[in-house]
Parts: C-alpha cells; structure tokens; sequence
C-alpha cells in the first residue's frame, strides 16, 4: 500500500544553513503522525516544505502517489492539505469569521454550505462563536491558536500539519486542542503533529519520529520511543548543549 | 464666486483626484506597488475614445474599459507577476521602466504633440440649481466618485474576493497556506484599479477634450501625492487626500494671479510637500482592517 | 609586511577600483575620440552622464532611498550656468528679462561651472531638509514631485529660462576631455565618500535604520548630506550638458526623460556600487547609440533595416525592464571590483575593525 504522505530524501537549505538533511518520513491514511525534536531541529522547516511554502533543494514528496513538486501552496490546500503555522498567522485584521470563511476559499461551496461547515467549527470551539465579529488581531493567543486551527479545517483537509498547537497556551486551552485534536483523528484525518511536549503528543499520536539535526534519528511507536527513554536523550541532552553554547 | 462654488468645484476636481489616488492606492495596498503606470492606464483610454470618436458614446466608453482592463492585466501578467516578490523599491522601477516604455510606444503610434476630440460635449453645458451655476462634468465627477467609492468599499468588506484581497494584503504567504489563489485577486485589483482609470478618462476627456502621451504623468503624481499625504494604503485616506490636493489647487485657482497660474501645479506640490514636514507618516496612521487596503 | 610600507600600500588599495576605472575610461575616450568628430560626441554625451550618474549614486546607492527627483538640479544647474556665462552682448537680446545683475555678469567656463554647482547644492539643502524627513517610497514620490515642481517653474518662467523655446549661446567648452576629466572627479568623490565614516555610517543605516537610530547614527543629517554632496555632482552633469549642446530648453520632456535615462543607468548597473554606475552608463550609452542607428536605417547584408523615430525609448524601457527581471541587483550584482591579492592585507584589517565598530 502506499502510504499517505511519503517524503523522500528530502533536503532544504536557507542560504548556508542546511535545516533539512536528506530526511524521509512517511504516515498512513488515517494515522496521527509526531514530530519530535529539539529547536532547530527542521521540524516547522519539514512542516512548510510539505505545505510548499519552503522548496525543496532535492528529494521528493508524494501525496497518495502524486509527486508535490512543481504544486503552489494554494494548490497543495486543494489536494488536502491544511498548515496550521507555528505563528498561527491569523489575518489580524479580518474577523474571526472571515478569517475562517478563508479557509474555505479552495472548495467550491455554496455560501450556505460554508457557514454549515464555520458552525461545526464554532461548535468544537465555542470561544470563537463568542468573538466571532471581533477583529482577530485583538484575540487572545489561545483563541488565534483555535482560530487557526478552525481556519485550517475549513478546507477539510486530508491532512493536517500542526506546528506546536501547545505553545503558549495555559493548560486548559491546550486541553480543549489537544481534545479537537483527538475528535479529528477519531473522524479519520491524517495528522502530522510537531511538539515539544512530547508526553502530551504521545497521547494523540500513532507513531513519533525523533527528529535531529534535520535527519530522523529514530522512530517508533509512542510507547516503545517512551520505554526506551531516548526523547529525553534527544530533547534533553541537546537542549543543554544549547544552553552551553548562549551562555 | 461664492464659497458654496467653490466647495461644488473643489468636490469635482477632489473627486477626480480621489478616484485616481484609490486606483493607486489600492495596488499599492494588495501588493505594494507603486505603480507608475497607472498614468498610462489612464493616457492609454484617452487614445481609444480618440480612435472610437465616432461611435455612439455608450460603445465608446465599452472599447475604452475593455481594453484599458485588459492593458492593466497585460500589465500585471507580463510585466508585475515576474517580480511579485521583490522589495518595494524594485517594483517602483520596474512601473517607472514600463510607465516611460508606454508612453513612448504611444509616442510611436501617435507622435507626442496634443491630440484633440471631442467627446460628450454636451455634459460640459452648465445647469443652474438654486443660483448656482455648476458645470454638468462637475455634477458627474462628484456623482461618479460618490458612486464608485461606496461600491469599493461594499466590496472589499463585504464579498468573498473582498477579504481575499485584505487577506493577500496583508500576509500574502498565509493567504496562499491557506488557499487563496493570489494571483488572481491580485488580478481583480489591477481590474479594479482599471475602471478608476478608465473612469477618470472619460471625465477628464469630456472636459479637456485633449491629450498627450505624457498627459497621465501629472495624475499619477497627484495621486501619488494624495496617497503618500492620506497615509499609504489607507483607501479611505487616499480619498481624503486627494480630496484635499483637490481643494488646495481650486482655491489657488482663485487666490493666485493669472501670471502666477501656470505655475499652480507647482504651488500644489509644495505645499504638500511642506505638509509632510509636520506630519510625515500622512494624515491617516493605516489602523483598521478597512483601512488598509 | 614593513610599517612603512602600509599606508602606501593601503593606499593603493583603497584607490583600486577607482584607478581601474579610470584606466578604462581614459583609453576608452583615447580612442573613441579619435575615431570621428561624431564618436567624439557621443564620448562626451557617455561621459557626462557618467557624471550624472554618479552624482545619483551618490545619494541612492548609499541611503538605499530611489530619487526621482535629481533632473531638478540638472535644471537648476544647467540654466544658472547659463545665466552667468552667455556673452553679454547676446544675454541683453536674448533675456532681456534678466535682472540687471546678471545681464551685466559674465563668467568664465570654471565660473559657470562652479555657480551650477552651488546653485544645484543650495536647492538640495533647502529640498533635503523637508523630503529626507521622509522614508522608503514616500521620501521617493516626494522626490519626484520635487523634479515636477521645479519642472514647472523652468517651463513657464519664461523671462529667465525662455520655456519651451530654446535658450542659445551657451559658450561650448566641453568636449571629450573636459567631460573625462569631470567623469574621473566625479567617480573619486563618490569612491571617498562610500569609504569615508559617513558613507559607512549611511549605508549600515540603509541596512537597518532602527539599530542604526539606536546605535545613535543621526540618519537624517547623513542623508542631507549624501543629498547635497549628490546634487552638486549632478548639477555639474547638468551644467556640462548645456555647454556641450550650446543650447537649453525644457520642451519635450527633454529633462523627463533624461531623468528616465539616468535611472536606468542606475538600476541595470547595478544601485549598490560605483562599479555598477560605470558599467550600467557604458552598458546603456552603447544600446542606445545602437537603437539611435537603427533609427536612422542600417544597412545588412543589402537589406536596409529601419525602425521608427522614437523607438530607441521604448526600446531602452524594455531594457531596463529585462534587466530588472532578470538581474534585480544590476549587472554588478552590487559588487566592487576585487582588490588583487599584492595590494591587500593591511586594508583589509582597518575595514574589518570598522565593520566591527559599527556593530
Ligand atoms: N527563513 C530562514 N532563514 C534562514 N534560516 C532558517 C530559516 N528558517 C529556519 N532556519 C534555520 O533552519 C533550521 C531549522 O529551523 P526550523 O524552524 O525548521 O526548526 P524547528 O525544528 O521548527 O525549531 P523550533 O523547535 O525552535 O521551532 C534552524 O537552524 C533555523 O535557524
Ligand atoms: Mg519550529
């Protein structure tokens, strides 16, 4: 079978710096998907190639057998796929609904049809219901990162690439995205999920890829990546490193 | 002359400069060009009625708007679209570079001495309301601006490609993650900006009834002027300025002595000039949404 | 390396690229100018733009802000010049409306030359003060409606500047050499300047204006002075111009689309370096004399090959256009020509501390 997404090999460069590194992952149809790694590992620079936003030095990425090389980001939304940045991004200066009709803005829908589906999404989150005139650059961090997610399911993507949704968030917001998150999975989406927290990924997600250096290091089922404790090795042993060199 | 005469004249040719300075300011808005070849737009129609003058004028002013449409998406598609992504200063080249190759192209096909037609002259007669004698061409530029300016902004507010278009101008790599087919809204506005222009044709050719190819160079710059005094990208500070660029030369058209009138533009452009002194951001710091574009 | 020796060598090294050029050029007119009295002409036309040219860079290339506006002190330069040197008995004819002071004045060559110079310099001072409180594009529409202003002023001030008509008896002093030699000072002032603490400071603020304010940089002053230091180059452009021709007006456009010219010499050389100013002006001045000859009809291979009048502008717009899409850094690509490994060492130190000085 072949998988959903299947990215070979592939390598990204700004100017000098390499930050993706003949990488390959792949995730199958319905299966939630975890990025892992430390700053700086090429994780959002993975996330914006596959959106196409960020092009490829060499390699290839495919979506159901399709090669993505040569797709617009604009066409890329059409054929599934959806980014929720690490920035979020929310046109501050569209309303919170606007914001979400764009999101729409590559299905071919009745206008009816598109406010059916920004309900569903006031629905899973009913915070954005109340600011829904608001100008969104005057929500709240936690209410752009909803907004953004909405925004991004508005195109129903087959697939859905979160840039660490937790970032920032007080501990019950990430809990209710944490809670979409799991609701979309359980509809049969493919999610590719980046985080630094990588207990609460563990919790949603399939399977992990650890990620360094822009290459895999390793990759696994979540309970197995936990058992052997090598996220801490990643995560902990760099993240020092790093703090060694700022000093 | 009355202050009521003059405030009806200074709506007229305010008016006339706001559309110009919204055609501008909207480009300017989406894609951050300031686009030099918006006078062009303008010129080019010019020559259109001149080459349609015999035809009756509603199929008249249909040639000039659908070929000055299709001139304007020529332009973006050959010329804009091969640098979308440079910085600002780049782009003001490249439609200065494109601004000169027009008119001289125009220069070719026409020569560059004035050509004259005479086009609506019956809008130029005077009608006279409540003891106020006000040119028919007048009444029209105030409707025409009053008009095209509501629709504008019900537009960009209220309809689909109205917040792509605020969407594109204002994080134009977003509104392609999340599917917004850029090049085309952008299209729309240089479509848009088109029928200002061809707008602001027809009135100033019923009027004057004469042009050159090097006639749009002083518009464009009055627009530009009245964009840079309302703030850069604000449309409705574009209106305003070119409202008050309006007013300024109007009432120099009265103050100054006839020698001093040919100097007029020069006396509009000072004084404007010395207004950015004290306020060099412009009259409108770009805030709202609804601003920007 | 000798302590002696590195000034010396420094020297040279910092002179490098300028000698270079100056080489080129003074070959370049040895031969041109010998060739026909008309390749003279257009040696001198190559070369006083070459002035202009650099007098813009002057100004765009270091603060990195796009004049639209430097045909004004072409202008103003040109017609003071004019003002001060046309014989006296002619001037009574020609300008009667010229106050008594300068109908009765009469100037040499260098005099004419000189007053341009500072009559261009004073109106940058007195324009600089207001637009370079502007940034960005909005200093740049200002600067156009500058050239505009003044534009209009020269058109219809007929009693000093004969408008459209053409003004005559301008003494025609300047040929290929005067024009070289204008060009070679030209270039040298703007070499100093990019090297000078100024020029350093300016272009480290066009990189970053607010760590540039922060760092304490008085932005503003810095480009007042590139503005003025620029318009008095230009204005010697302009000034070698009228002398040249023997003849001024403003009808056409001339200034317009001089101004055009100009800038497009800038941008397809390249706006980030001197190199790109000469390159760009021969690049274009070449193209030019090509279309101006197709104009009149090229014979090839038998067949006579003609395009219209007027043609060569449009075609120098499509240039400039091509070159911007393909080459949006100029032909240069922003570079100075590489000092030779003999000549570095010790100057590459002292630019290496200034750099870190300046962070
Ligand atoms: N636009 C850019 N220009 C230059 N370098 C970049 C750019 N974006 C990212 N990089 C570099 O590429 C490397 C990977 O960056 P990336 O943002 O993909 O990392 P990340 O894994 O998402 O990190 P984080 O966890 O901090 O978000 C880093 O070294 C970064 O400095
Ligand atoms: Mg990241």
């Amino acid at each position: 079978m072949t998988p959903h997404l299947l990215i070979d090999q592939a390598v990204v460069t700004y100017g000098a710096v390499r930050a993706l590194n003949q990488i390959s992952i792949h995730a199958a149809k319905g299966e939630t998907v975890a990025l892992i790694g430390p700053n700086g590992a090429g994780k959002s620079s993975l996330l914006l190639a596959i959106a196409g936003v960020v092009p490829l030095r060499s390699g290839a990425m495919r979506l159901d057998g399709r090669d993505l090389a040569g797709q617009e980001p604009e066409q890329r939304v059409g054929l599934g796929i959806s980014l929720v940045p690490e920035t979020r991004d929310v046109f501050k200066k569209l309303s919170t609904h606007e914001n979400l009709l764009i999101g729409a803005s590559r299905r071919r829908l009745s206008r009816a049809q598109i406010l059916a589906d920004a309900d569903r999404i006031y629905a899973l989150f009913p915070r954005l219901a109340e600011r829904h005139a608001h100008m969104a650059g005057f929500l709240s961090g936690g209410e752009q990162q909803m907004l953004a997610i909405g925004r991004a399911l508005m195109a129903c993507p087959g697939l859905l690439m979160l840039d660490e949704p937790s970032l920032g968030l007080a501990p019950v917001v990430t809990d209710a995205v944490y809670a979409a998150i799991a609701a979309l999975r359980d509809q049969g989406t493919t999610i590719l999920l980046v985080e630094q927290n990588a207990a609460r990924a563990f919790s949603v997600c399939d399977r992990a890829y650890l990620i360094q250096a822009g290459q895999v290091i390793e990759e696994g089922r979540a309970e197995a990546l936990s058992a052997r404790g090598s996220v801490e090795t990643v995560l902990f042993g760099y993240a020092d490193a790093g703090k060694e060199m700022t000093q | 002359m009355s202050f009521l005469q003059m405030l009806i004249d200074a709506a007229s040719v305010g008016g006339l400069y706001a559309l110009t300075a919204i055609g501008i300011g909207l480009i300017f808005g989406v894609i951050g060009l300031v686009n030099f070849a918006y006078g062009e737009y303008i010129m080019v129609g010019a020559y259109v009625l001149l080459l349609s003058a015999g035809l009756y004028w509603p199929f008249a002013i249909c040639a000039v708007l659908i070929f000055v449409v299709l001139f304007a998406l020529a332009s973006d598609f050959l010329v804009f679209r091969q640098v979308r992504r440079a910085p600002p200063e780049t782009l003001m080249i490249v439609s200065f570079g494109l601004s000169f190759m027009i008119q001289h192209v125009w220069v070719v096909m026409f020569g560059s001495l004035t050509r004259t037609v005479n086009f609506l002259p019956a809008i130029n007669h005077s009608v006279e309301i409540g003891g106020l004698r006000i040119a028919g061409v007048s009444l029209l530029q105030i409707a025409a601006t009053v008009l095209l300016t509501t629709v504008l902004a019900l537009f960009i507010n209220y309809t689909r490609i109205g917040y792509q278009m605020r969407a594109v101008s204002e994080n134009p790599r977003m509104a392609r993650l999340v599917g917004v087919n850029s090049n085309r809204v952008i299209a729309v506005a240089f479509a848009i900006s088109a029928v200002l222009a061809v707008t602001v044709t027809v009135l100033f050719v019923a009027q004057t009834g004469s042009m050159t190819p090097f006639f749009g160079v002083s518009l464009t710059m009055i627009g530009f002027v009245a964009t840079v005094i309302g703030g850069m990208g604000s449309l409705p500070g574009c209106a305003l300025g070119g409202f008050l660029v309006g007013t300024v030369t109007t009432i120099l058209q009265m103050v100054l002595p006839p020698h001093l009138q040919p100097f007029r533009e020069a006396f509009v452009f000072t004084s404007v000039i010395l207004m950015l002194l004290v306020r060099p951001q412009g009259l409108i710091a770009v805030r709202s949404a609804w601003e920007r574009v | 390396m000798s302590d002696e020796e590195t000034p010396m060598r420094d020297l040279a090294a910092l002179l490098w690229p300028w000698a270079v050029w100056a080489v080129l050029l003074l070959a370049l007119t040895l031969v041109f100018s010998q060739i026909s009295p008309a390749m003279a002409r257009i040696t001198t036309d190559t070369l006083i733009k070459l002035v202009i040219v650099t007098g813009l860079y002057i100004f765009v290339g270091n603060s990195g802000i796009l004049s639209f506006g430097h045909g004004a002190f072409l202008i103003v330069a040109a017609y003071a010049s004019a003002w001060v040197t046309i014989p006296l008995a002619m001037k009574g004819v020609i300008l009667p409306g010229l106050p008594e002071v300068l109908r009765g004045l009469q100037l040499s060559p260098l005099g004419g030359l000189l007053t341009g110079m500072a009559v261009a310099g004073g109106l940058g001072l007195l324009a600089g003060i207001p637009l370079m409180r502007l940034s960005g594009i909005a200093a740049s529409i200002a600067t156009f409606a500058f050239f505009i202003v003044i534009s209009v002023i020269y058109n219809n001030w007929t009693d000093w500047t004969k408008g459209t008509a053409s003004l005559v008896g301008l003494p025609t002093w300047v040929g290929p050499w005067a024009a070289l030699a204008a060009a070679l000072v030209a270039l040298m002032i703007a070499w100093i300047f990019q090297n000078s603490r100024a020029g350093l400071l300016l272009r480290a603020s066009r990189e970053d204006l607010v760590a540039a304010h922060g760092a304490g940089i008085r932005v503003m002053r810095l480009r007042l002075l590139a503005f003025v230091l620029s318009a008095t180059v230009a204005g010697a452009g302009g000034v070698m111009l009228g002398h040249n021709n023997g003849a001024l007006t403003t009808a056409n456009n001339v200034y317009l689309n001089l101004s055009f010219i100009v800038i497009a010499m800038l941008v397809v050389g390249g706006i980030r370096s001197l190199s790109g100013v000469v390159v760009g002006t021969l690049a274009l001045s070449v193209l030019a004399e090509i279309f101006r000859r197709f104009e009149t009809g090229v014979e090839i291979g038998g067949m006579m090959l003609q395009i219209p009048g007027g043609s060569r502008e449009v075609l120098l717009g499509l240039c400039m256009l091509l070159a911007l899409i393909m080459r949006p850094d100029g032909l240069s690509r922003g570079r100075e020509l590489p000092v030779p490994g003999f000549l570095r060492g010790g100057r590459a130190k002292a630019a290496k501390t200034e750099t870190e000085a300046l962070q």
